[in-house]
This record gives structure tokens, C-alpha cells and sequence, in this order.
């Protein structure tokens, strides 16, 4: 269409060109508002569509991962239904299940020499973080110290924010009192005060939705913060947190939701937002790596870990 | 090939059939033909030993049972599901034939019990450079040098046992206690001696050499290492030595000092070092290289060479320790192979373990074992290092053994058969064509070279 403008004139051929443009707009708008009045006459024709055309992304056409649990096996031999039993038996041994008896007791604190970045930081996270203790950072106490203090306290976890030259770089999860550890790179922080129209968090007890953790690694990334939070949420404070993998970048959110109507349901953002990625994974209180990071796994782009 | 797999995350065996080429994480690739587990005994009790011999083998498991089993094979039979019958119907003019291969069953016989004491390691783990406090298990469970049916025991708190399989009973023949804590324990079997000879060591525990008596009742260390001098910097080198493999000893007459002890054995370290030791030599090390430039800690130590070469507790059979190689994995990813100079030859499954190694072994001068907490058991070629198999086993690996590396016959379909034998028969033609060819170029050199005359 553009190469049919043979008009010298600038000003005249810009003035065409919008002119298309708009009337292609146009009947967009209009195809579009007459197949929605089709479908919301019938339903059925929505479903097709929506059926036929589906988007292909990076994430549907991820590189086949033999560790996603398959509803059904078919190789013979492997125990298909065992697999998911025995998935929970593995993860049960490191984590807190039986809450009740143990509800998550946390405790925080930074790397050693930490700048102001990371006691901000710690200030969000300690709303963030049922049950949490801060303890200021000192120097010349060794981290096999610092565990064996907290299991005498029976602290279930350890949070330890990692701070680079004034930017909050990265947070460290460790289990007590076996591990594991997890690594996470953190970026994209965004402060509560620069979300538009964020609400006031209340001390209610979140729910928790953990989205699209696949593998067992993502299954065990899942596990952790499942420990992390109560699985008692108090329901009536309406405040959820989400933790969202998609492409193995966790998207940390918070809302509260609420029901206008019977249909309707409007979210409020209560912030903060920042987005975590998995570096290191290691057994026991940061020994043997069982997974880590590395650039060359960046290079295929539909090979996903989580 | 077949292989026996300890899982950590439930305490089960995994029985693995598979051929060359077996890559699990790739859908189109050969898939493993069967992959069954046995003997669940939960995560508390997970295998951390085995050994195998004839049609028995012998698990040591972390609740501090040590069991024999009796492995009886047992032809494979193909669940029928429905569906498949149905689909059957539609494809009957070409029926796939099913690869006729044997499982294996196994059936307890006979176990000990309560062999492992947590309380003994409370005091070392005070003292330790890990964090995480740490739970007596089995180190070694290695055949005795004179006879293959009594076994060492060592456990991490220090505890040796000789255990014993007569017929289809294991009894426990004696009990001693070493200084903890223990990261291997080394049996000598390259030569024949009066009584067994074993080395142990592990964190801030010098190598030692110890000798039982015939009977197996008493134990006596007859030598210790000594730490190599302070660094320049005049610090104290930690000890940490963790796998040990003996060499034959060494043989040149005129030097060999007959009032002392003749024992040459190969070290690797947790600070990365190789520490290659001769008793002739002294009590230091001969030499102590370091292996690598971060000093990341080092974990296993499995030597190279033939079948013929490895003893059955994996030592070498050579005296010559200038000239040997081997195999070590740290704890972060690598499966490196070193020389006796220390220099990196080559390195196992670059780019596709992520987890550390827990198990490495050399089979047959041919194979290499791994696996590790990325929950795959890897089969490398060890000379090449070319990865033969690659299984998902859904748990971290223990340990692994081979039981045969026998290829499983694959039958065809007829047509693709059919379709083989006329490629080959294609090939042939070719082949043919070019030895012609060749001829008939060769007479042409000939009758060119009449022509220049």
C-alpha cells in the first residue's frame, strides 16, 4: 500500500497515508465489534476461534523436559503413578509439612558490610515475611554460627539479603536446619510508593498462588516458598501473593482482590514488585551444588529449568 | 546394558535396561527399555553402598542396615493395556516385535542391623568446616583381599566392621573403632598379604595405614601420613584427604628399604590437591600438586586402565606412579580427568551435568559411571568421553552398578528389515563401483606412464 503512494509532495502523501490508515482502523474496529456481537450471541463460536488460533510462544514450544511429570507414562515400566508419591516423599524431608507443629519462623538478615539498599530492603520484606526477625549483620560471626543460633531458636528458615555496591543483588533462602539453599538474582524492584493506586497491606496472612512451577527443580523453587508462608491464610483479609515463573523469571506480586459483584472482581496492587531468578541451588547449608546457572544455558532460548 | 541404581529420594534400587545411545532427555532418541524400582525403603534408608558379586549383592543403607539380596532374572513381560490392543486391530499388518530382554527380581536373604552411631560424629562436626551437621553413613563396603566373600565396612563415625556372606546369610565377624571421622577406607588387594591392609583419613585425619589380623579381631595402625610444610605465606595446609587408591609397590631392589613398610598410594583432597605417596619415601608426600586453580574441593577418585588393570577394590595394578591417570569429580559439576602430573586431560559431559557428582566409577577399562544430584545416571566411554547413556532416574544417585554391558537386540519390523538388507546391498554395489573405479584408474596410470616412455 505505501509503495502506491507515488506523490512527491510530503505533506500530501503523510495526509494519504493517515488517511489509509484510519479507514483500516476503522474497519477493524468494526469486524471486530460485529464478531464479538456474533459470539456473545454464540458462545460456542468464541470457543472455536480461540481454539483454532492459538499463539504460538517461546513457552509452549519449550524443549521437551523429561522431568515434568506426565499424567500418563508410557514407557511400561516406570511407575507412573508412584512417581508423583514419591515426588512429595523427596521434598517432604527438607520442608515443613506439618505446620502445625511448626509454623514458619524466619530470620533475617543481611551480608556482612551491607549500605542502606539492603535495610530498605529489609523493611519491605519484613511486611512481606510472616513470622520474621531482623538481625543486623555482624562481622566475624560464621554463617555455621549464625544456623546453629537459629536452630536453637527454631528458626525453620534463614533469609540473607545480598547487596552489591548500594543495589540489593540478590536474596539467599537456606532451610534449616539440613538446607537446601537457594540463590536467587533479584532485579526490577519496584518500590510500594511508585505503584499507582497501591492499597495498604494488612497483617492478615496471605494466600499464596504459585504459578506454572513444572519441573522438579521448579517443583522444589515451588516447595520453598510453600514452607515459607502459612497454609492457614486468613481469608478475610483478601491479600494474595503471587509467585509467577514464566521463562524461569519469578514475577513477585501482591494484591488485594475484591468482589464488586457476583462477576466482577477488582485487584488492588500492594506492592512491592520485583522479579527473582534462579542462580544456585545447593544441598545443606550451601555445599554441594546441585544445580547452578550458567551463561552458556541462556544461549538456547526455548530451554527452560523451571 | 544393565545397571542397579541407589535413589536417595525414597530408598529404592532402580533396575535400568538400556542400549548405547539411551538419552531420556531427548524424546526422539533410544529410551531406556525398562526402568523398574525395587525395595522401597523410604528416604531415611537409602542405599549408600553396594556390592555385587556372582548373583548376589549387598547394600548398605543409611538407617545403618546392611542387607543381602539374591538377584534372580526373570524374562520381561509387556503390560497389556487395552488401548494398545485396540490400536493393535487397526495396524495388524505390521505387528512391532517386543526386544526380548530379562529383569531382574530381588529377594532378601539375610541383614544386620544398627551398624551406624550418629554420636560419635557430634564432636567432629564441631570442629568441621560443614555447616550442615552430619549423619554417620557408609563410606566403603569393599571385598577383602584374600577372599571375595568377607567384606570392610567403614562407616563415617569411625566404625570398621568385617562382615561375612556365607551362603545366603551375612554375619558380622568383628568390630573396631579408628579415629573419626572418615571420609573412605581403602582396601590393599594388589598383592597377596598375610593379613588385610587398609588405608583410611578424612577431615583433619591424616592418611593411615592399618593392618587386621588374620582372624580379623584385632586392628593396629602401622603407618600415618605427615602433613606437607606450612605454605609460604607459613600457614598450615588443611588436611582433608577424601578418596585414596593404592598402586603396587614399588619395585626397584637396590633402593627398596626392607625394615620399612613398601606401600605406594595416590591421594586427592578436599583443597584440591593430588598427593601421591611412597612409604619408602617418608611420610610426606612424594609430591602434592594442586589440581586446581580455585581450589574447589574434590570428591571421588576412580583410576584409569584396563579390565585387567583395576583390582576388584579398584586399585592399580602398576608401580609406576609417574605414569598413570584418573578420574575425579568436585562438588560443583565437573568429572575431570587428570595425569599423574596433574595436568587436566579432559573433562566428562561438559555442558550437561548440572549437579554434583556423588558417584563415579571406571568399569571395565571402558565405562564410566556417574551420577550425581541432578538425578541422572550418565554411561561415558571413558576414553573418548563420548556419553554413551543417559537415564532420569527421578531421584539424586547414591551409587550405581553395572551388572553387564550386554547390547539388547532390537528386532525390526520386517519391511524395515527389507529395507536395511537393500542399503546394504546399495553400499555393497557402491563399494564395488569404487574398487572398480580405483582399477580402472590405476590402468590408466600404468598405460599414461607407458605413454611418457
Amino acid at each position: 500500500m505505501v509503495n502506491e503512494i507515488n506523490i512527491a509532495n510530503k505533506l500530501k502523501r503523510q495526509e494519504l497515508f493517515a488517511e489509509i490508515k484510519d479507514q483500516k482502523n476503522k474497519e477493524r474496529h468494526t469486524m471486530r465489534r460485529q464478531r464479538a456481537k456474533e459470539e456473545r450471541e454464540n458462545p460456542e463460536l468464541k470457543e472455536k476461534r480461540l481454539k483454532e488460533n492459538v499463539t504460538r510462544t517461546i513457552d509452549t514450544m519449550r524443549v521437551y523436559d523429561e522431568t515434568i511429570a506426565q499424567t500418563n507414562v508410557d514407557s511400561d515400566d516406570e511407575d507412573g503413578e508412584d512417581a508423583d508419591a514419591e515426588d512429595e516423599d523427596d521434598l517432604m524431608r527438607f520442608f515443613n509439612t506439618n505446620q502445625r507443629d511448626h509454623p514458619p519462623k524466619i530470620f533475617l538478615t543481611t551480608n556482612v558490610n551491607a549500605k542502606k539498599a539492603a535495610y530498605e530492603f529489609a523493611n519491605v520484606l519484613i511486611e512481606v515475611l510472616p513470622n520474621v526477625q531482623f538481625v543486623k549483620r555482624k562481622f566475624g560471626i560464621k554463617l555455621k554460627e549464625i544456623a546453629e543460633m537459629c536452630n536453637k531458636r527454631n528458626f525453620t528458615d534463614m533469609v540473607i539479603i545480598n547487596e552489591d555496591k548500594k543495589k540489593v543483588t540478590g536474596l539467599t533462602f537456606m532451610h534449616l536446619p539440613e538446607g537446601p539453599t537457594f540463590y536467587f538474582k533479584v532485579s526490577s524492584y519496584v518500590e510500594v510508593k511508585r505503584i499507582a493506586g497501591h492499597g495498604r497491606p494488612t497483617s492478615h496472612i496471605p494466600e499464596l498462588v504459585l504459578n506454572n512451577f513444572q519441573t522438579k527443580l521448579g517443583k522444589t523453587v515451588g516447595r520453598l516458598f510453600q514452607s515459607i508462608f502459612p497454609q492457614n491464610p486468613d481469608i478475610e483479609g483478601r491479600q494474595v501473593i503471587t509467585l509467577h515463573n514464566q521463562r524461569d523469571y519469578i514475577f513477585f506480586r501482591r494484591h488485594r482482590y475484591m468482589f464488586r459483584d457476583e462477576e466482577k472482581v477488582g485487584l488492588q496492587e500492594l506492592g512491592p514488585q520485583f522479579t527473582l531468578k534462579l542462580r544456585r541451588l545447593q544441598r545443606g547449608l550451601r555445599e554441594e551444588t546441585e544445580w547452578e546457572h550458567r551463561p552458556e544455558m541462556d544461549k538456547d532460548k526455548k530451554k527452560f529449568y523451571l | 546394558m544393565r545397571l542397579i541404581v541407589g535413589c536417595a529420594h525414597n530408598g529404592s534400587i532402580k533396575e535400568i535396561v538400556c542400549n548405547a545411545g539411551t538419552d531420556t532427555s531427548v524424546q526422539t532418541a533410544p529410551q531406556p527399555l525398562s526402568v523398574k524400582s525395587h525395595l522401597k525403603e523410604g528416604a531415611q534408608a537409602t542405599v549408600c553402598q553396594m556390592y555385587t558379586f556372582d548373583d548376589k549383592v549387598v547394600m548398605a543403607r543409611a538407617n545403618g542396615s546392611v542387607q543381602l539380596y539374591k538377584i534372580t532374572k526373570q524374562a520381561h513381560q509387556k503390560k497389556n493395556v487395552e488401548p494398545v490392543e485396540n490400536t493393535n486391530e487397526a495396524n495388524t499388518a505390521t505387528p512391532v516385535p517386543e526386544p526380548e530382554f530379562d529383569v531382574s527380581q530381588f529377594e532378601e536373604l539375610s541383614s544386620l542391623t544398627n551398624l551406624l552411631d550418629d554420636s560419635r560424629l557430634e564432636k567432629v562436626f564441631q570442629k568441621s568446616t560443614k555447616r550442615t551437621k552430619i549423619y554417620d553413613t557408609f563410606v566403603s563396603l569393599s571385598p577383602m583381599a584374600g577372599s571375595a566373600h568377607d567384606l570392610l565396612l567403614a562407616c563415617k563415625s569411625g566404625l570398621i566392621y568385617i562382615i561375612s556372606v556365607e551362603k545366603d546369610a551375612i554375619k558380622q565377624l568383628s568390630r573396631h573403632e579408628v579415629k573419626a571421622p572418615l571420609d573412605f577406607a581403602q582396601v590393599y588387594d594388589n598383592t597377596k598379604t598375610e593379613s588385610v591392609i587398609f588405608a583410611y583419613g578424612g577431615e583433619e585425619n591424616l592418611v593411615k595405614l592399618a593392618k587386621l589380623s588374620k582372624d580379623y579381631s584385632e586392628l593396629s595402625q602401622i603407618w600415618e601420613a605427615k602433613n606437607v610444610a606450612n605454605d609460604r605465606l607459613d600457614m598450615r595446609v588443611p588436611v582433608w584427604p577424601t578418596a585414596l587408591r593404592f598402586l603396587n609397590p614399588a619395585k626397584s631392589i637396590d633402593k627398596t628399604d626392607s625394615s620399612k613398610l613398601n606401600y605406594q598410594f595416590v591421594v586427592v583432597t578436599h583443597w584440591s590437591h593430588l598427593g601421591i605417596y611412597n612409604t619408602q619415601h617418608g611420610r610426606k608426600p612424594q609430591q602434592y600438586i594442586d589440581l586446581l586453580p580455585k581450589r574447589e574441593s574434590l570428591a571421588h577418585l576412580t583410576m584409569c586402565g584396563s579390565a585387567e588393570d583395576i583390582t576388584p577394590a579398584g586399585n592399580l595394578r602398576s608401580d609406576d606412579i609417574s605414569n598413570f591417570t584418573f578420574v575425579t569429580a568436585d562438588l560443583k559439576k565437573d568429572i575431570l580427568r587428570f595425569n599423574s602430573k596433574g595436568r587436566l586431560l579432559n573433562k566428562y559431559g561438559k555442558g550437561d551435568i548440572v549437579g554434583s557428582a556423588s558417584f563415579i566409577q571406571a568399569v571395565n577399562g571402558k565405562y564410566l559411571l556417574a551420577g550425581g544430584l541432578d538425578r541422572y545416571c550418565r554411561v561415558y566411554d571413558l576414553e573418548s568421553s563420548r556419553r554413551i547413556a543417559k537415564v532420569y532416574v527421578t531421584g539424586k544417585v547414591n551409587c550405581i552398578s553395572m551388572l553387564d554391558d550386554n547390547e539388547i537386540v532390537i528386532p525390526q519390523p520386517e519391511s524395515q528389515t527389507k529395507q536395511a538388507q537393500k542399503k546394504k546391498k546399495k553400499h555393497q554395489i557402491e563399494n564395488e563401483t569404487e574398487q572398480d573405479v580405483e582399477e580402472l584408474w590405476n590402468h590408466l596410470e600404468g598405460s599414461n606412464k607407458k605413454a611418457k616412455k
